[in-house]
C-alpha cells in the first residue's frame, strides 16, 4: 500500500470527521455535521480500496459484502423506533467490537513486522486490539440485551465481582507479556484465551450494572469502540483510523449528569 | 424494652412525642409502652386510644420516669424527672445541649444516654430523625395563619361587588424550612410575597414557590454549615437595613425566622423599622425563643406598638398545631427506636447519626460531636454551565496526567529495551512514533470538540461518533482485499476475516449515520 498516496486523503477524512463531531455540537448545524461525517467516510472508503492492491476477483467479494452490510444498516436504521434508539446503538457498538477482534486475528495471520522491536509493537497492538474489542463486543451485547428487555433489568451481582475482574485483568495481563514475549506455548492459543477472559469480562461488567443505568454504559461503550479503533488503527498503522479518540468519555460524563438530572 | 411516653410539663407545650398509631408500631417492634395518663390530651389522644393500642397507662408521675429504660419526649426534662432517671436509661428528646451545660452534667452524672433531637446531624441519612425541619414546617404555615388572624384582611386581594381590596404584602425574612413554609402558605392564600435570605441558594427555593426573592448588592455567600446560614459582615448587614427600610414602608406582614446556631437571634427588624409600617400591620417573630429578630419581640406575646404594628413573639407556633406537630414527632421517635437497633436498642458511637444526637453517654457528657462537615460548595454562576456542574470541571482533567505518565512509561520501556547503542530503531519504531502523536492530538481534538455539546444532542453525537467508529472497515478492506484463494487452492483466513469485518463495520457505517440523519430530521422546524 502507498501510504503517502492515502495520508492526504486521511488527512482530509480526519479534518471532516473532526467538523462532524464539531457540528454535532448544536442543533443548527448538526445536519451538515453529520453530511460531513459521512462525506469523509466515504472519502476514507474510496481512497484505501484505491490504494489496495485489489485484485479485481477480491474487489467483487468486498462490493458484495460491503453492500450488504451496508443494506442491512438502512433497514435497521430506517425501520428501528426512536425509543429503541439507545439498544441500536449499543448492538451497533458490539459490531465495532466485533470487527476490531476479527481484524485483529486477521492482523495475526498477516506480517509480524521486520524487525525485532517492530514485532513487539505490532503485537501489543494487535493484542491491545483484540482485548478491547473483545470486551466492547460483549459488553455491548449484554447492554443491548438489557435495554431490549431479553435479559432483566436488575444487576448481577456475583460474590467477589472485583475480586473475578482483578482476576480477569491480571490474567489478560500475563497472556499479553506471554503474547509479546513469544515465551512458553502458542502464541495464538494465548491471543485466543485473552480473546475469552476479555469476551467473559465484558459481558460480566455490565451484567452487574443496572437497567437503568444503560445509556450511561453505552456511551461508556461508545467510548471503548473508540479505543478499539484507535488500537486497530496503530496495529494496521493506519492514522486515519487512530483518530477515532476516546470522545465517549465526555458523552458519557454529560449523560452521567443528565441522568443524574431527573 | 419498655419505652415511657412522660406528660409535658411546660405550660405551653401541648405536644406529645407518641400518638396511638406509632404506640402500635414500638409495641410491634418488641416494646413495652407505658404512657402517662394525660399524656396525649392537649394533642388530642385520649389515654383510651394509647391503651386500645396496647399501652399500659399509668398515672404516678414517677413511677413512669423510675421504670423506664426509654424516655420519649419532647421538652428537656426537669430537675424532678432528671433526678429519677436511673443509670444506662436512654432519653430522647429536646435538650438545646449549646446552652443547657447544667442539664447535660446532670444527666451525665446519673449515668443517662442523652439524645438531642435538636443535634440531630443535617444529612440526608437522618432526614428521617429530622424534627426540626418538620417543626419549622409547621411554625412557618402558623405564622401565617397568626399573621392573618392579627392582620385582619384578606391575604389575597379582591374584586368584590362592592369594593376592591388589595393583596396583603407578605414579607419573609430567612428563606430556611419555615421562612418557605411560610412562602408557600401566604401564596396559596393569594398573597404577595417576598422573601429575602443571604444564601443565594434560596433563590430558587423562593422563586419555586412564587415568592419574589430580595437580595443586596453585596457579593457574599451567606451559607454556613447544616443548612443553617452564617453571620455576615458590618457592610452586609448595612445593605441589609436599608432594604428593609424600603420595605418596611410597603408590606403589611413581615415575618422573621432567622437564626444562627448557637448564638442569640440577630436583630433584622429594628425599632425605626416597626415605626415606619402602617397602622394594623403585623410582625411574627419565629425566632423570639432566641431573643427574636425584632427589637420590640417579647416572647411569647403578642405586643401592639404605639403606632398600631401588632408583634407576634410566639415561641409555641408548633405546638399550637399539637396534633399534627405530635404525629410527625411520634413519626420521627419510631424512627430513631429503629435507626438504634428497633427490638434491643444500642449506642454507636460510630454511627455519625448516634454520634451527633448522643449529648450524654456512659457518665460522660459528649457536646459537642466531632465537626460537621463543610457548607457545601457554592452553586455555578455561569450560566452556560448549567447543565453540568461547574465541581465536575477540576476533577475530569484528571486524564491529563495519566496521558502524560503513559507516553512517559513507554519512552522508558522503549529505551531500557531498545535503546542501546548500535541498536537502529528502524522505520517502524519511526512510524509508530507518528501514529502515538496522531494519537494524542487525536485525543485532544476529541476532548475539546465534545466538550461543549448540547445535551439534547447526546443521542444523535453517539450514533455518529459510532458510525465514525465503523472507520475500522479500513482494517478490514485492507485484509479483506488480499486474493481469497492461495495459490495452492485453499482459503486465505485473514481475507476471511476483513470480509466478516467489511460486513460488520458496515452495517455501523450506514445504520449509525443514517440514524443519525432520522433524529436529526426531528429538531427542523417545518
Amino acid at each position: 500500500m502507498n501510504q503517502v498516496l492515502l495520508s492526504i486523503p486521511y488527512l482530509a477524512a480526519s479534518v471532516l470527521f473532526i467538523l462532524s463531531l464539531k457540528g454535532l455540537g448544536s442543533q443548527q448545524t448538526a445536519r451538515r455535521g453529520n453530511w460531513l461525517g459521512m462525506v469523509g467516510m466515504a472519502i476514507a472508503l474510496v481512497a484505501t480500496v484505491s490504494a489496495e492492491g485489489v485484485s479485481s476477483s477480491s474487489l467483487v467479494y468486498v462490493a458484495i459484502v460491503a453492500l450488504v452490510g451496508a443494506a442491512v444498516g438502512t433497514v435497521m436504521a430506517t425501520r428501528v423506533a426512536m425509543t429503541a434508539m439507545p439498544e441500536m446503538v449499543a448492538l451497533l457498538h458490539s459490531f465495532v467490537g466485533a470487527a476490531a477482534v476479527l481484524v485483529g486475528f486477521g492482523s495475526w495471520f498477516g506480517e509480524h513486522g521486520q524487525t525485532d522491536l517492530g514485532r513487539v509493537i505490532h503485537h501489543t497492538e494487535l493484542f491491545v486490539a483484540v482485548w478491547i474489542g473483545a470486551v466492547t463486543f460483549t459488553g455491548s451485547l449484554v447492554a443491548f440485551a438489557k435495554l431490549r428487555g431479553i435479559v432483566g433489568g436488575k444487576p448481577l451481582l456475583l460474590p467477589g465481582r472485583h475480586a473475578l475482574n482483578l482476576v480477569g485483568v491480571l490474567a489478560s495481563g500475563v497472556l499479553a507479556v506471554l503474547f509479546v514475549g513469544q515465551t512458553g506455548g502458542s502464541p495464538l492459543v494465548m491471543l485466543i484465551a485473552a480473546a475469552a477472559i476479555a469476551l467473559l469480562l465484558g459481558a460480566h461488567l455490565v451484567l452487574a450494572i443496572g437497567g437503568a443505568d444503560m445509556p450511561v454504559v453505552v456511551s461508556l461503550l461508545n467510548s471503548y469502540s473508540g479505543w478499539t479503533a484507535a488500537a486497530a488503527g496503530f496495529m494496521l498503522a493506519n492514522d486515519a483510523l487512530i483518530d477515532r479518540r476516546p470522545r465517549g468519555a465526555r458523552a458519557a460524563r454529560s449523560s452521567a449528569t443528565s441522568c443524574a438530572g431527573p | 424494652m419498655r419505652i415511657a411516653i412522660p406528660r409535658e410539663r411546660s405550660s405551653r407545650e401541648r405536644r406529645v412525642a407518641a400518638t396511638a398509631d406509632s404506640v402500635a408500631r414500638l409495641i410491634k417492634l418488641g416494646h413495652e409502652v407505658v404512657v402517662e395518663a394525660g399524656a396525649g390530651q392537649a394533642a388530642g389522644f385520649t389515654d383510651q386510644a394509647y391503651r386500645d393500642q396496647g399501652a399500659r397507662i399509668e398515672s404516678d408521675r414517677e413511677t413512669v420516669w423510675r421504670t423506664a429504660q426509654v424516655v420519649l419526649k419532647v421538652r428537656p426534662p426537669d430537675d424532678d424527672e432528671t433526678g429519677w432517671l436511673s443509670g444506662g436509661t436512654i432519653l430522647a428528646c429536646y435538650l438545646q445541649p449549646a446552652v443547657s451545660a447544667d442539664l447535660l452534667r446532670k444527666l451525665a452524672a446519673r449515668g443517662v444516654t442523652a439524645l438531642a433531637l435538636d443535634a440531630v446531624p443535617r444529612i440526608t441519612r437522618a432526614q428521617s430523625m429530622d424534627t426540626l425541619s418538620a417543626m419549622a414546617n409547621i411554625a412557618g404555615y402558623r405564622a401565617v395563619m397568626e399573621a392573618a388572624l392579627a392582620f385582619g384582611r384578606f391575604l389575597g386581594g379582591q374584586t368584590t361587588a362592592a369594593g376592591s381590596v388589595p393583596p396583603t404584602r407578605v414579607l419573609v425574612i430567612g428563606a430556611g424550612v419555615a421562612g418557605l413554609a411560610a412562602v408557600g402558605a401566604a401564596r396559596k392564600l393569594g398573597a404577595v410575597v417576598r422573601a429575602f435570605d443571604t444564601r443565594e441558594a434560596c433563590r430558587e427555593q423562593v422563586q419555586s414557590l412564587g415568592g419574589e426573592f430580595l437580595t443586596v448588592d453585596i457579593a457574599e455567600s451567606g451559607e454556613g454549615g447544616g443548612g443553617y446560614a452564617k453571620e455576615m459582615s458590618k457592610e452586609f448587614i448595612e445593605a441589609e437595613y436599608a432594604l428593609f427600610r424600603e420595605q418596611a414602608r410597603e408590606v403589611d406582614v413581615v415575618i422573621t425566622t432567622a437564626l444562627i446556631p448557637g448564638k442569640p437571634a440577630p436583630k433584622l427588624w429594628l425599632r425605626d423599622m416597626v415605626q415606619t409600617m402602617k397602622r394594623g400591620s403585623v410582625v411574627v417573630d419565629l425566632a423570639a425563643e432566641m431573643g427574636g429578630n425584632c427589637d420590640l419581640t417579647v416572647a411569647d406575646e403578642a405586643v401592639v406598638t404605639d403606632n398600631g404594628v401588632t408583634i407576634l413573639g410566639y415561641t409555641d407556633l408548633a405546638s399550637r398545631m399539637a396534633g399534627t406537630a405530635s404525629t410527625l414527632y411520634a413519626n420521627v421517635m419510631v424512627n430513631l427506636v429503629k435507626h438504634l437497633g428497633g427490638r434491643d436498642l444500642a449506642i454507636d458511637l460510630d454511627d455519625e447519626i448516634t454520634r451527633g444526637m448522643a449529648v450524654t453517654h456512659a457518665g460522660a457528657v459528649t457536646w459537642p460531636p466531632p465537626a460537621p462537615a463543610a457548607p457545601p460548595p457554592p452553586p455555578a454562576t455561569e450560566p452556560e454551565s448549567a447543565a453540568t456542574p461547574a465541581t465536575e470541571r477540576p476533577r475530569s482533567r484528571g486524564w491529563v496526567p495519566c496521558v502524560g505518565l503513559l507516553i512517559a512509561a513507554a519512552w522508558v520501556l522503549l529505551r531500557w529495551r531498545f535503546g542501546g547503542p548500535g541498536q537502529a530503531t528502524g522505520d517502524e519504531a519511526q512510524a509508530f512514533v507518528q501514529h502515538l502523536t496522531v494519537f494524542v492530538m487525536a485525543c485532544f481534538v476529541g476532548w475539546h470538540v465534545i466538550w461543549n455539546v448540547t445535551p439534547a444532542l447526546h443521542t444523535p453525537l453517539m450514533a455518529v461518533t459510532n458510525a465514525i467508529s465503523g472507520i475500522i472497515i479500513l482494517g478490514g478492506l485492507q485484509q479483506g482485499s488480499q486474493p481469497l484463494w492461495r495459490t495452492d487452492g485453499s482459503i486465505e483466513p485473514v481475507a476471511v476475516f476483513g470480509l466478516v469485518a467489511i460486513l460488520l463495520a458496515m452495517i455501523n457505517v450506514a445504520g449509525g449515520f443514517l440514524v443519525t440523519q432520522r433524529m436529526l430530521r426531528m429538531f427542523r422546524k417545518d
